[in-house]
């Protein structure tokens, strides 16, 4: 009798056990959701440095936060103040501040709502280190350094790498499928920024994610953090827009400082007086006001400057996808004609996922001297299979499927073009001797 | 030829050159490529011969639509066309990608209509029956039609930058004349609302006028791809073969069904002796 007493009971008991624990745990959700995706450590995170027009000047400052920024200031000197705030010289306020835009996948990406923060660093000295730290609304960064760009006719070496996106259009990352190879190459040039300080900023050929989706660029963010050298080198950023980076976020997070327009991504970087970086954007119209803006700025930049390069996302001449596609023969149509014209030294291109390095090209053929085309792509994006029987990945050209970065030094002498393999290993080596220097000897 | 035979005769031929461009396409890279290659991350080796089968079958179905229609193989294109609008869509990396499987709808709808217009051939009805078949017919691809130069005036008036580039690319080829981008953005402006225009009146009343200017457009649109970049993008001439042909396909039906209807007013009025 007890036990058909108890039984309903008991399974009444159950029930209502059962009940309360699912209403706790509906009422937990929120909470338990919002520790999955909360941040590892507070205060500003994402801190990077990006480079525009001129880097022994001027620099901008971005960092990521997790809730609305009230107050925020860029701490900043030659000498390391080791966070002491009111010992930093200079300091800098925020400049733009807002909440980065979320998708609908972002969302179900449980990717945590962050809020973009850029400030400007102007006036600074030239070739120094400069020592930074961001207190956002009382919250302050670990203090980290870049160097500025020369103002001097000084050898430098630069980054060039493009395509870091992961595979699909989901991020995989921890746990489900760790983005190995972009975390990789950032840890090679980590290495080879310790090992080489004549290094000064990576420029990127665009494709910095699958999209440029918060999803995408939190995660391109905290990796980019394993580019910083163990004793705290920032390694500034020159920024291209590629094909799958044109969605707001990328406005949001790339903000390239007052005097450079919204959404544009072309500009010119004077590394030193005698380089020149010219930064295009195939993502906008190629024949319209950006080319007649190329040409004018190719005419004045090539007599003043030993060393002439240009950099873009989609390739005048793809190592794997269709030459005949739209936008790679507006850029030879439209726009490889100015770089022969004005003697471009090199031009560096990406999309491909794969690594090449052309013939010096004139005129649609073979030509010592001509423009060669470096790039397409490998800084942790699956790479592809090349097309060798195109003509202008002949010897002494080359192409190949491999991870890289391409490590660029501007000397006196010649330009030499090094593209690092994952392995640290040199898949080219390839050196260019000024033009400027051939035509005065003529 | 009377006019049903004349819009299928316009329809054999939209499927037919549209499946050679989509062929020429899927040998130089596609959506479906890169999908494969970083989504399922099959090795690139892979993708591309996938991509090339499949390629060669639409080139099958292409050729077969000209010579023997096989209604199994255009329910292939159909799919096919699909496949690449779906997965342009997924992989994007282009301007208005979301936008993409409405830009392809008259490609994709294309090769289905032929079927149902061989389908109506083939029943050999009387005459009521096929004109509001015909009517049906005339329906999917007035619609169809709307819904791709909608899209693309959309596209036109958001400033799509391919289309700034075509009209000043193509200004300098065919005029050597420069035009300012101030200027083609004024232009893409009055396209797309022409376009907008266009494409509401053809879904709302299907019209003669109408069609002759969408199909007109269509082609210029089509061939601009040529006057801008060159004879080697004659696949992206091809491939958008539904809209210059499905416009005349229009035509020819709004032919046949108003003579049917005339047809019909005038046996009515024998019959009760009018």
């Amino acid at each position: 009798m007890n036990t058909n007493n108890a039984q309903p009971f008991s399974a009444y008991k159950i029930y209502i056990v059962s009940m309360i624990n699912i209403v706790v745990l509906l009422g937990l959700m929120p909470i338990l959701s919002a520790i999955a995706v909360t941040p590892d450590r507070e205060g500003p995170y994402h801190v990077r440095i990006l480079w525009t027009q001129n880097p022994s000047k001027h620099a901008v400052v971005s960092w990521t936060t997790f809730s609305a920024t009230q107050k925020a200031t860029v701490y900043f000197d030659t000498q390391s103040r080791e966070g002491d705030l009111a010992a930093y010289t200079h300091k800098s306020e925020l400049a733009l501040t807002g909440e980065i835009t979320l998708t609908d996948s972002d969302m179900e990406m449980e990717v945590p709502r962050g809020h973009y923060n850029h400030a400007e660093m102007k006036g600074l000295n030239a070739d120094s280190r400069y020592y930074f730290v961001v207190e956002s609304d009382g919250k302050v960064s670990e203090e980290m350094y870049f160097i500025t760009a020369p103002d001097s006719d000084k050898e430098i070496s630069l980054f060039w790498g493009g395509d870091s996106r992961m595979g699909a259009a989901d991020p995989r990352y921890a746990g489900v499928h760790p983005h190995e190879n972009r975390k990789a190459m950032n840890r090679l040039m980590s290495e080879l920024l310790a090992e080489n300080p004549n290094i000064y900023a990576l420029a990127h050929g665009a494709d910095w994610g699958v999209t440029a989706d918060w999803r995408h660029l939190y995660w391109w963010f905290h990796d980019h953090e394993l580019t910083t050298t163990e004793d705290g080198r920032v390694l500034p950023l020159i920024a291209s827009r590629g094909n799958h980076d044109r969605s707001i976020g990328f406005e949001e997070n790339f903000w390239l400082g007052e005097d450079l327009p919204t959404g544009q991504y072309y500009y010119t970087s004077q590394l030193t007086p005698e380089v020149a970086l010219v930064t295009l954007n195939t993502e906008v119209s190629i024949t319209g006001d950006q080319r007649q803006w190329l040409e004018k700025e190719l005419a004045s930049l090539r007599p003043n400057n030993r060393w002439l390069m240009v950099q873009y996302h989609v390739p005048a001449y793809p190592a794997v996808k269709d030459f005949n596609a739209t936008t790679a023969s507006r850029v030879r149509n439209f726009w490889v004609p100015l770089f022969e014209e004005y003697q471009v030294d090199l031009a560096a291109e990406a999309d491909g996922h794969c690594l090449k390095r052309t013939l010096p090209i004139k005129g649609g053929k073979h030509d010592p001297e001509g423009v060669i085309y470096i790039g397409e792509g490998g800084l942790g994006v699956p790479q592809r299979e090349t097309d060798n029987s195109r003509w202008f990945v002949q010897e002494p050209g080359m192409a190949t499927s491999a991870h890289h970065v391409f490590l660029i030094d501007f000397r006196m002498d010649g330009l030499r073009t090094r593209a690092i393999g994952m392995d640290k290993k040199v898949l080219d080596d390839h050196e260019l001797q000024p033009r400027m220097v051939a035509s005065q000897v003529e | 030829m009377d006019n049903l035979n004349k819009a299928i005769t316009c329809l054999r031929l939209a499927t037919g050159v549209m499946c050679l461009g989509l062929a020429l396409n899927a040998f130089s890279g596609t959506a479906i490529g890169t999908f494969l290659f970083m989504e399922w991350e099959w090795s690139h080796h892979s993708s591309v011969r996938t991509e090339h089968i499949m390629g060669y079958i639409v080139l099958a179905v292409g050729v077969s639509s000209f010579l023997y229609p096989v209604r199994p193989l255009l329910a292939v294109a159909a799919v096919y066309a699909f496949l690449v609008a779906y997965l342009g869509y997924k992989t994007g990396g282009y301007h208005f990608s979301e936008y993409t499987l409405f830009a392809y709808f008259v490609r994709i709808v294309t090769p289905l209509a032929f079927i149902l217009a061989l389908f109506i051939q083939k029943k050999n009805w009387i005459q009521d029956r096929s004109r509001s078949w015909a009517k049906v017919l005339l329906r999917v691809l007035s619609i169809s039609l709307a819904i791709t130069f909608f899209t693309h005036g959309v596209e036109a008036i958001g400033s799509h930058p391919f289309f700034i580039d075509m009209i000043i690319g193509s200004g300098i080829n065919l005029m050597g004349l420069y035009i300012p981008e101030s200027v083609a953005l004024q232009a893409l402006f009055v396209i797309g609302c022409v376009d907008i225009l266009t494409s509401l009146w053809i879904a709302i009343r299907p019209n003669i006028y109408v069609a002759f200017w969408m199909g007109t457009w269509g082609l210029v649109t089509a061939m601009a791809r040529i006057t801008e970049t060159g004879w080697m993008s004659y696949p992206e001439v091809l491939v958008r073969a539904p809209h210059y042909l499905v416009p005349l396909a229009v035509v020819a039906l709004l032919f046949f069904v108003e003579k049917k209807e005339e047809y019909r007013v005038n046996t009515l009025a024998t019959d009760i002796g009018i």
